[in-house]
């Protein structure tokens, strides 16, 4: 396992613990079947990531990696939904120690994705700070 | 006879270890030379013992050569309250200040040398770059030369 799949899951642990959120499903490539996954649903993305120059580490690599959190959800609250995904992930920011930092980056944006059923969808980017040792991703 | 004599390299190997010992086992802080796998919990604060080069001095006459070792301990940490950032970088500097001195260093293989005479902490800064804070802690260790008394 790579250090990026221990923070992924753990942001997936994170927030499956708001007990508001139904569903939380990382790297999902298929597109989730509407009619079964459970809402507000969450889908956790790792995106680019770029050599940090904050810290530089003798035998480690420090990195600055995007990771979003995309939900889904029928007529609900998506800034109340909003508030406790962010809240939840930002009073841990080193995600219980398997990163360096974790911290909201991009400005959240809503999507209507079926406006029959009220569902949209928002999307949050993150910026996750993590290192690990040099040749041992 | 060697034409290589290793006494001062060892020597200040042996220093550098002592100072790499103390921050692991009597501070209690990962260094950077601690190995990580990917599932192991990513410690704060983290120190990096930078080895940055050495001082050497001419002596004339019969005393010992002295040297000096100069050390630059990073201490990284992550944080974003300004209060805890002050307090928790003088607690840090102040815990290096303390536990890096010359009875700690001169022991193991040192012990019975005991070439280190003083710690000299040169300048100390700290740099706040969002959400990372390092503080540089410049030291110089000054040691009697191996083969002298």
């Amino acid at each position: 396992m790579t250090r990026r799949e221990t923070i992924l899951n753990k942001l997936k642990d994170i927030v499956e613990d708001i007990p508001e959120v139904s569903s939380v499903q990382v790297n999902k490539v298929a597109l989730p079947d509407l009619d079964i996954v459970g809402f507000p649903a969450v889908f956790i993305f790792g995106g680019t990531q770029d050599e940090s120059d904050k810290a530089v580490i003798p035998g480690q690599k420090v990195w600055e990696w995007e990771v979003f959190l995309s939900f889904w959800s029928i007529d609900e609250d998506m800034e109340s939904l909003f508030k406790k995904i962010y809240d939840k992930i930002v009073a841990n920011p080193t995600l219980d120690r398997t990163a360096i930092d974790c911290d909201l980056e991009d400005v959240p944006d809503v999507s209507v994705i079926d406006p029959e059923r009220s569902m949209v969808s928002m999307s949050l980017a993150f910026k996750v700070i993590y290192r690990h040792e040099f040749g041992a991703a | 006879m060697a034409l290589i004599d290793n006494g001062n390299a060892d020597l200040v190997k042996a220093i550098s270890n002592n100072v790499r010992s103390i921050i692991s086992e009597t501070i209690k802080w990962q260094t950077a030379e601690d190995g990580i796998s990917p599932n192991a919990d990513l410690q704060d604060p983290l120190a990096i013992i930078d080895v940055q080069g050495e001082a050497f001095e001419y002596t004339h006459g019969e005393r010992p050569k002295y040297s000096d070792v100069n050390v630059l301990i990073q201490v990284l940490f992550t944080e974003r309250t300004p209060d805890e950032i002050k307090d928790k970088s003088q607690e840090y500097i102040h815990r290096i200040r303390d536990n890096i001195i010359v009875d700690n260093i001169n022991t193991g293989t040192l012990l019975t040398a005991s070439p280190v005479s003083h710690v000299f902490s040169d300048s100390v800064n700290v740099v706040y770059d969002e959400p990372i804070v390092t503080i540089n802690y410049q030291m110089r260790i000054h040691y009697r030369e191996a083969g002298t008394c």
